[in-house]
């Protein structure tokens, strides 16, 4: 039953109108890595790490949120969410299946903003670029805790989406930037880590260091970034297990 | 089939359903009552959608809550009117067909099969979201019934459907009642319920004022005592035997139709005794009580 939870998920929500959306943005920001690179032409590999952080990393975020919401959000919002809530399936596996389909289609579009940034900043030879692959592997572990970060947070509130791009876009893009350890409570900054991208050298910070947080030097041990992510993937999904095992899902209107 | 135990279920200060206690098995069960009365409340207790703050329910002899084990066994027709717009009927009725955990090659015979029953299948390939109101009850019960369910809940199911759908609607549902299958139709349009069954739940602001048959439910209602009318070709006649009986309350007569019209707290024996003065020479060729009916009883039991 999981494999027909995945299925028929992952039918809606990799359908042609979207793909050609998340094509269309990769190029985008393969033509704005390329521009980019152009100002500093002698840092390419720095600009790469700076570009990944400041848009690979963020479209990673907004696919999680978008296709998160799909997840379950939208089923409630659209009202359908009574017919999957009635069928001879477990709720946990119809969880994981929407889950699972969701990160699919995450990754899909990460990976190919990915690409498209490597080709527009690095060319062919960002095949050969140290990192480049890394971060490859990073999007996907960016995939599955931000996926079900978001998932178990359009589980537990109604208007998740508000609150998961206000989290990826406000508290993620500046926290990392503010004195104190309060990015811990993040998951960029853990990505961020185990990217180890080289930071791109310059006289003085400017929008660009505040956007990728490179203002300040903090930094988290990788080990500590594995664990961490690790923590988040595991305990979320298992937490958005119970909650959805659990709790009551009424159509929005219904329920409020 | 279905057991409530005392159940009840609060949203908050408001109360959906209050301390009902009733069991419901095979064969039409209407579910009646005014918007906000509990029917739809009673819906996601039964479909296990939601669970009763209070009391138990119990579907095939299990809790429904989450319970795939209840679903395999359930069909439900909810009256929400929304579907995944970009999708066809047919792959509407086949994806939710597969989620019954029916195999491929077999769903899409059963989503044949069904689309044929419940006459969509010359339209089925266009998409959802051009479908007429009819259409899309056509194929909410099309996918309540893709798994051949033994309990079938149908929420609002006439919604929108012309008298031809109707009528076809209802045949179906008879079909599936002869099968000996449960079916729960909730409605608030009298005249719908009484042409598909007599058996009734009635609810009454979150309470359960009657349940079983509308005749039986009809002769517990003392205080309204039953009117009949009979037809004979010598009324005033017939007016003065009933007259001589103790239990009949008021007598009227028409002479221009030929009609008595007695009131009565005692049906049963009234009909006896008018069978008796038929067999003793009295022409009496038409018996009909008005009141007993659904929407009588409705009047009665709720007001106005």
């Amino acid at each position: 039953m999981l494999s027909v939870a995945f299925s028929s998920a992952l039918k809606d929500f990799v359908r042609p109108g979207r793909i050609i959306t998340w094509f269309l943005i990769a190029v985008v920001i393969g033509f704005i890595g390329k521009l980019w690179v152009g100002f500093q032409p002698t840092q390419s590999v720095a600009t790469y790490g700076q570009v990944m952080e400041i848009l690979g990393f963020r479209i990673l975020a907004l696919a999680s949120a978008v296709f998160g919401m799909q997840v379950l959000s939208a089923e409630l919002e659209q009202k359908t969410v009574v017919y999957l809530l009635t069928r001879s399936i477990s709720r946990p596996v119809l969880l994981a299946g929407r889950s699972l389909a969701s990160f699919v289609a995450v990754s899909g579009a990460s990976l190919l903003c990915w690409f498209a940034i490597g080709m527009g900043v690095l060319g062919p030879r960002a095949f050969q670029t140290p990192g480049f692959w890394m971060d490859a592997i990073v999007l996907l572990v960016g995939v599955a805790a931000y996926g079900v970060l978001f998932i178990f947070v359009s589980l537990i509130l109604n208007k998740a989406m508000i609150y998961c791009l206000i989290f990826a876009f406000g508290w993620e893009a500046f926290v990392p930037n503010m004195p104190g350890d309060l990015f811990y409570i993040s998951i960029y900054p853990y990505l961020k880590a185990l990217t180890n991208h080289a930071p791109v050298e310059s006289t003085k910070k400017g929008i660009m260091d505040v956007l990728s947080g490179q203002v300040t030097d903090l930094t988290v041990p990788v080990t500590a970034s594995w664990i961490v992510l690790a923590g988040i993937i595991v305990g979320f999904a298992a937490l958005g297990l119970w909650v959805f095992s659990n709790k009551e899902y009424l159509p929005r209107e219904e329920a409020e | 089939m279905i057991n409530l135990d005392h159940a009840s279920r609060w949203y908050g200060e408001v109360i959906g359903l209050n301390d009902v206690t009733c069991t419901i098995g095979s064969g039409v069960t209407a579910l009646l009552g005014q918007n906000g009365a509990g029917k739809s409340t009673l819906m996601r207790l039964i479909t296990g959608q939601i669970r009763p703050t209070t009391g138990q329910i119990t579907v095939f002899d299990e809790d429904p809550f989450g319970n795939p084990n209840v679903f395999a066994k359930l069909g439900f027709c909810p009256d929400v009117d929304s579907f995944p717009e970009h999708l066809s009927g047919k792959e509407f009725v086949l994806r939710m067909g597969r989620m019954m955990g029916v195999a491929e090659t077999a769903a899409k015979t059963r989503t044949a099969e069904v689309l044929e029953l419940v006459g969509m299948a010359d339209r089925a390939d266009k998409p959802v979201k051009g479908y007429s109101k009819g259409m899309r009850q056509r194929i909410k019960l099309a996918q309540a019934i893709f798994h051949n369910p033994d309990l079938l809940l149908l929420d609002e199911p006439l919604n929108g459907l012309d008298p031809v759908g109707r009528r076809e609607f209802m045949d179906v549902l008879q079909s599936l009642a002869h099968q000996g299958k449960a079916i729960i139709v909730s409605s608030h349009i009298l005249f719908e319920v009484e042409q598909m069954t007599r058996s009734i739940l009635l609810l009454h602001r979150g309470r359960l004022l009657a349940s079983g048959d509308v005749s039986e439910i009809r002769n517990l209602i003392d205080q309204h005592p039953h009117r009949i009318r009979i037809r004979s070709t010598n009324a005033r006649a017939l007016a003065a035997e009933f007259a001589k009986l103790p239990y009949v309350l008021s007598i009227s007569v028409e002479d221009l139709t030929g009609e008595v019209e007695v009131r009565t707290r005692q049906a049963d024996q009234f009909y006896s005794v008018v069978g008796d003065l038929a067999m003793h020479g009295h022409s009496i060729y038409e018996i009909d009580s008005p009141d007993n009916n659904l929407e009588s009883v409705y009047e009665y039991l709720v007001g106005n």
